[in-house]
């Protein structure tokens, strides 16, 4: 090997050593300043921030020093100053090694001789050992110091991340309470698509109403107590930390910390998931159809703060007039949400699928659900459209005068109710005693026979005359009881004089009145032999034909019934005559009950009275207790008095960072109730004037 | 006349608000009749959602059909009934499977809170007349018509032992909707419960 | 001798050992309690004490009394210079300021934490309510009807204990409590609405006259019955001044009937637009406030979103402004200055001039600025050191 070939050689290898010394500088370097700062640490708390800013130092100290090394090494990159680096450590080289570098002629075998016979290996091992032994040796101390640091410490410099403040471990630990430091992750619930979140020593996790939180510390002795409104939370302990896991809850609450050493209050200040804002564009009003035919375009915006679940459109018609009215209720358009935020629902309303007729009205909306699986799904709906069908020959009516209904009998049960009971009666049969049986018997076989006079009533009263002999009862009603409808109608008839021949031809072309009663005589009818079956304690006999009744009565109420009915004139009532004209007999002067004093706003002022007075305190526990009196009403506003709570949180953090709070609670005050009201003068008759 | 009673019927944008035109004239009729109460001869129409509404603080809303309150109605009628007004509804289908009761009752719990029962013992009952059983039972009820069923109790929205709104199923509007001249033809007047409801929203 | 901060320990040195028998104090600042007690004990003990000022001193005096309202609170009166800028506060924080244009003010505080203190420059009074008030009812008397209903609901929310008798029909009342027991005892006041209150008129005249508050709406104020007790005549009814309740004058959304003539005695204590709308007047031990306004209600129900709780706090002004006021001694705080120099005048005299410099005591501190004087010097001394090469 020739001198050149070696001097190339210990080139790349001081090469080598530069590099590998630049690098353990840089190592060293940012390891003593991570060091210095988990030694600060350990003195005194570091912030996240400070942290992580020591992180980007810890690098860029790495850089120059590995910067300096290499800059420091940089005649390695020349032969001429490596081979004079060895004469310089050689002296027996004699200048031999640089001469070579340049052309020497016959002398070079010579020199060649000089350089073969010296020793390279020493200085650069030495140079080795100086370029990364002191750096190596600095690391191994930091790295002893770092181990002797308390657990924890050297994490919390090197990753820095939220919610490591449980890493650390407190000075003077032995009575340190397990509250002294709390970490809360938030994780929200999946539908939100929100991501978890970590918040050290929190006074307030705010969060969606359902979302999971976990609530850690720093396990000591003393077992730790958790309370919602004083229902316990379970606390685990694992390894060093205790965990307590809880669902935020709908509404605000304050969550209780307590271990025996001091005690930590947490409000939990649920955010509401809103339910889909509906917007139905088209039909953009109400209005009035001509024609029941053709399509109509419903467009609909939907927005939600979370993702839609979907959308769909809602359909009620009414068909009817007067007292009865028909409902369809329809629903169509469903469109997927997708979990997109916004979406529209688009529907052409083909009418004729519809079968409306004249005079309905279709009552439209769209609504929307969302993906809230946890305390939802939420639904909203948009303003509802009206789109009434014109009736033929609208406009054309008569005015006339509603007559009062009869007088009605409060005592008397519907025929649906009367069913109802027997059918109640009859299914506790075996667990009734045979009297109580017997009595409930009659007492509704006594109901049935009162609504069967009533219905007597009815009828008789169309036909123009009171019903005969029903007021009587005994043998009268008796002899009717055997009628059938049809012998019942003619008794009616001739006791009004009507010739029972012409009206009693229950054809298909019967009147028109017959028609009419014809159901109420059949329910009538049923009526008979349902009271009999219950006067003799035969409940099962009576459902067919009380349910005979019910049917009949139903069938009464689809005959039409006209009303004509237009603009009713202005009744002025004249007061001057009627005036005081009523017998008021039965009424007379009653006891007033009071209402209740807003007694929230008053205990609210009382105990922010009561917080600050405790804030006027010199010591130290009171400042904390009246800190922990202005979260708790806070927790107490904050479904209702949104601007009382949010002054409280400021004056809150103001007061924990020892500053001058007097702004917020100044705020606190006048969100409360009133502003102090300040009156110019002294007045002669009082304060307010 | 000062600070004189004045009946309101509330007109909203959906529904046959004005199903029931005779009602007002009669009851007005009867607090004359009955009190001495300063009441106005006639009564007045007011838009839910109109700022006027907080003229009336005892207002009267029936129908037949939907009721879908807008936005605008629904912050009103909130903000109506927190001010201490009083909103008295009447279902004219008497009928609880009826879509007038299904959206009515849907749209008073949002704007007010959840309906519920009020015993026959409540003061309403006993305010002026006195009905020991509850309210009387109405026509409609007992002939056949609307749910067929005889309802025992009227439904309330109750704040602070104050109703708010009160609801009836009864079918009052059929019940009271004639001309008050024609109240001579009844042996007892079968508005009495409407002069019960004036007088305690005039005094509670 | 000292102006500044620290008196109180140069008293305690003077106290120890007395350099002469003479002591004048020249203050910038009107003696806290502890300051004046401390000099006054020095004049008892033989001393001879005088003072004077540097300039003149701030008069502040303040008084505070419990507010008559349910909800609490109190009503703080302060004396103070014209145009000096007051600065309220409790022993929380700091509550509020007012600039008095007359030699008074009043402020009324619904929560405080007394005592309370009030500032100007620097002199400071503090003083706290040494009265409680004991609750008595209001009895509303009228006929049925949206501004009785409403009067007696924000009356109740304010948490008034309330009686009522309500007019309903001839012989038929809607009442609550026991609205015909007028007596102080149990009553500060009377709401008298309209006519329906007229046959209470002689008992009513009775309870006032015996100390009892009586508030008369125009309808009730007319009628012959209580012409002897009203403040003055009622005028023709008015339309309101503005058809929206402004918050800032809500009143002038509502009908008002003036009351004119005044009677004699009688004070204005509400116009609008010239006419009076509330008058008040003494009849016998007792109060009156008549109003001009008998729709109140309206204001309530039509108002913005503070209406109703204005509604509420206007009806316990005027109810608290007529109402018989009964109260209850409570501990007084010790740590109260309620008139710092009107109590240093009653203490040492009238302020006059230094007898003589040799009597007078004269704390020299060390001031700030010769520190850094003295600071500077030396820099520039090391510095001159350093530039000469000097050790």
């Amino acid at each position: 090997m020739t001198a050149r070939e070696r001097l190339r050689r210990v080139q790349w290898l001081l090469g080598v050593t530069a590099v590998l010394s630049a690098a353990s500088w840089a190592v060293t370097s940012a390891t003593l300043l991570l060091l210095l700062i988990a030694c600060a640490d350990v003195a005194v708390p570091l912030s996240l921030s400070f942290r992580r800013t020591g992180l980007v130092l810890a690098t860029l100290v790495a850089l120059i020093a590995a910067g300096v090394a290499l800059v420091r090494a940089r005649g390695v990159s020349s032969e001429e100053s490596v081979a004079l680096w060895l004469e310089d450590h050689l002296p027996e080289l004699r200048y031999s090694l640089v001469t070579l570098l340049k052309p020497v002629g016959a002398a070079e075998a010579t020199l060649e001789r000089v350089v073969a016979g010296t020793r390279w290996r020493a200085p650069l091992e030495r140079a080795l050992l100086r370029a990364v032994g002191v750096p190596l040796f600095l690391l191994a101390f930091a790295l002893i110091v770092a181990r002797m640091l308390p657990a924890g410490s050297a994490r919390r410099a090197l990753t820095p991340v939220r919610g490591d403040v449980l890493a650390r471990t407190p000075t003077g630990a032995r009575n340190a309470s397990a509250l002294e430091s709390i970490v809360a992750r938030v994780t929200p619930p999946a539908y939100s698509g929100l991501a978890s979140v970590t918040i050290e020593q929190p006074t307030t996790i705010t969060a969606l109403a359902g979302s999971q939180l976990e609530i850690e510390g720093r396990r000591t002795d003393a077992p730790v107590d958790a309370r919602v409104d004083s229902q316990r939370v379970a606390v685990v302990s694992d390894g060093a930390r205790w965990r307590s896991t809880l669902t935020m809850p709908v509404r605000a609450e304050a969550l209780r910390f307590a271990d025996g050493i001091r005690e930590r209050w947490v409000v939990l200040e649920p955010r509401a998931d809103s339910v889909p804002v509906v917007t139905l564009t088209l039909p953009a009003r109400d209005s009035v159809l001509r024609t029941r035919a053709g399509r109509i375009p419903i467009v609909a915006e939907v927005h939600d703060d979370f993702g839609l679940a979907g959308g769909w459109l809602e359909l009620i018609i009414s068909s009817g007039d007067g007292e009865q009215f028909r409902f369809r209720t329809l629903t169509l358009g469903h469109t997927s949400g997708g979990g997109a935020r916004s979406s529209a629902i688009r529907r052409m309303l083909p009418l004729d699928s519809l079968r409306l007729e004249p005079g309905d009205v279709l009552h439209l909306r769209a609504m929307a659900r969302d993906r809230n699986t946890v305390t939802g799904p939420g639904i909203g709906s948009s303003d509802t459209r009206t789109l009434r069908v014109l009736r033929a020959g609208e406009g054309d009516s008569v005015a006339m005068e509603g007559a009062p209904p009869p007088a009605a009998d409060s005592s008397l049960l519907s025929q649906r109710m009367l069913v109802l009971l027997t059918e109640a009666l009859v299914k506790q049969r075996r667990a009734m005693a045979h009297e109580p049986f017997v009595n409930e018997s009659r007492r509704i076989a006594g109901d049935q026979a009162r609504l069967r006079r009533r219905v007597a009533d009815v009828i008789f009263a169309r036909l123009g005359s009171p019903a005969p002999g029903e007021e009587q009862g005994g043998v009268e009603e008796e002899r009717r009881g055997g009628m059938t409808p049809e012998q019942l109608l003619r008794a009616a008839e001739a006791a009004t004089g009507t010739a029972a021949d012409k009206t009693l031809d229950f054809s298909e072309d019967e009147s028109p009145v017959v028609a009419t009663n014809r159901p109420l005589l059949e329910a009538y009818q049923a009526m008979w032999d349902a009271s009999r079956s219950l006067e003799i304690v035969e409940p099962e006999r009576a459902l067919p034909p009380m349910r005979r009744a019910l049917e009949a009565i139903e069938r009464a109420r689809q005959v039409e019934r006209l009303y004509l009915r237009g603009r009713p004139p202005v009744i002025v009532v004249d007061l001057a005559r009627v005036r005081l004209s009523g017998s008021r007999e039965g009424a007379s002067a009653r006891e007033r009950t009071p209402r209740p004093a807003d007694s929230l706003a008053a205990r609210r002022l009382r105990r922010l009275e009561r917080a600050l007075t405790l804030l006027s305190g010199a010591h130290a526990p009171q400042r904390t207790a009246a800190i922990d009196s202005l979260l708790l009403l806070r927790v107490d506003a904050l479904a209702d008095a949104p601007a009382l709570a949010t002054s409280l949180a400021t004056a809150i953090d103001v007061l924990r960072a020892g500053r001058d709070a007097t702004e917020a609670l100044t705020s606190a005050r006048r969100a409360l109730g009133e502003a102090p009201l300040v009156t110019p003068g002294l007045s002669s008759w009082g304060s307010a004037w | 006349m000062v600070s004189e009673f004045v009946f309101a019927t509330v007109q909203y944008e959906s529904g046959d608000w004005d199903s029931a035109p005779l009602v007002p004239a009669n009851l007005i009729d009867s607090v004359a009749r009955y009190t001495s109460i300063p009441v106005s001869p006639t009564g007045v129409i007011v838009p839910l959602s109109s700022p006027d509404l907080m003229r009336y603080p005892l207002v009267y809303l029936t129908g037949h059909l939907p009721v879908r309150l807008s936005d605008a109605e629904r912050r009103s009628l909130a903000r109506y009934l927190d001010r201490g007004g009083m909103l008295f509804v009447d279902d004219h289908n008497h009928d609880v499977d009826g879509q007038f009761h299904k959206t009515v009752t849907d749209e008073i719990r949002r704007a007010a809170g959840p309906l519920v029962e009020l015993p026959n013992t409540h003061p309403l009952y006993t305010t002026f007349f006195h009905f020991d059983d509850g309210p009387p039972t109405t026509s409609q009820e007992l002939n056949g018509w609307g749910d067929n069923l005889v309802h025992r109790h009227l439904m309330a929205v109750v704040r602070g032992g104050r109703i708010v709104v009160l609801y009836s199923n009864k079918d009052y509007s059929s019940e009271w909707g004639y001309h008050p001249e024609n109240k001579r033809f009844l042996s007892v007047d079968n508005t009495r419960l409407g002069v019960n409801i004036v007088v305690y929203a005039l005094t509670r | 001798m000292v102006a500044q901060n620290g008196l109180a320990v140069a008293l305690a040195a003077w106290t120890a050992a007395p350099p002469a028998d003479t002591l004048h104090v020249h203050v910038d600042h009107v003696l806290d309690g502890q300051e004046r007690d401390w000099l006054r004990a020095l004049s008892s003990a033989g001393t001879t004490v005088s003072w004077s000022a540097r300039s003149t001193l701030p008069a502040l005096a303040l008084e505070v009394q419990p507010r008559d309202d349910p909800m609490g609170g109190v009503t703080a009166r302060v004396a103070a210079p014209r145009s000096a800028r007051v600065q309220v506060g409790d022993a929380a924080s700091p509550i509020d300021s007012m600039v008095l244009d007359a030699r008074g003010g009043a402020i009324t505080v619904p929560i405080a934490s007394q005592p309370l203190s009030v500032r100007v420059g620097s002199s400071q009074a503090t003083a706290a309510s040494a009265d409680s008030l004991l609750a008595r009812r209001v009895v509303v008397l009228g006929r049925g009807g949206w501004e009785g209903k409403f009067v007696i609901a924000a009356l109740e929310e304010r948490g008034w204990l309330v009686d009522a008798r309500l007019a309903v029909a001839p012989g038929i009342d809607v009442t609550q409590g026991t609205p015909e027991m007028l007596d102080t005892s149990r009553v500060a006041a009377v709401i008298a609405l309209d006519s329906a209150a007229d046959r209470d008129a002689s008992r009513i005249g009775a309870f006032v006259r015996s100390g009892g508050g009586l508030v008369l709406e125009p309808e009730a104020a007319g009628r012959p019955a209580f012409v002897g007790l009203a403040a003055g005549g009622v005028a023709r009814r008015e339309r309101p001044a503005s058809i929206t309740v402004a918050d800032a004058a809500p009143r002038r959304a509502l009908a008002m009937s003036a009351i004119a003539p005044l009677h004699a005695g009688a004070v204005a204590i509400e116009w609008r637009d010239g006419r009076v709308a509330a008058a008040a007047r003494r009849v016998g031990a007792g109060r009156v406030i008549q109003l001009a306004y008998d729709e109140s209600w309206r204001w309530r129900m039509s108002g913005g979103e503070g209406s109703m709780e204005a509604h509420r706090r206007w009806w316990t002004q005027v109810v608290g402004a007529a109402a018989y006021q009964a109260f209850a001694h409570t501990a007084t705080s010790s740590a109260t200055d309620a008139a710092p120099l009107a109590s240093l005048y009653a203490a040492l005299g009238a302020p006059r001039p230094a007898l003589d410099a040799g009597a007078t005591a004269e704390r020299h501190g060390l001031h700030l600025w010769m520190i850094f004087a003295l600071g500077a010097m030396l820099l520039a001394e090391w510095g001159s050191r350093r530039l000469r090469g000097a050790p």
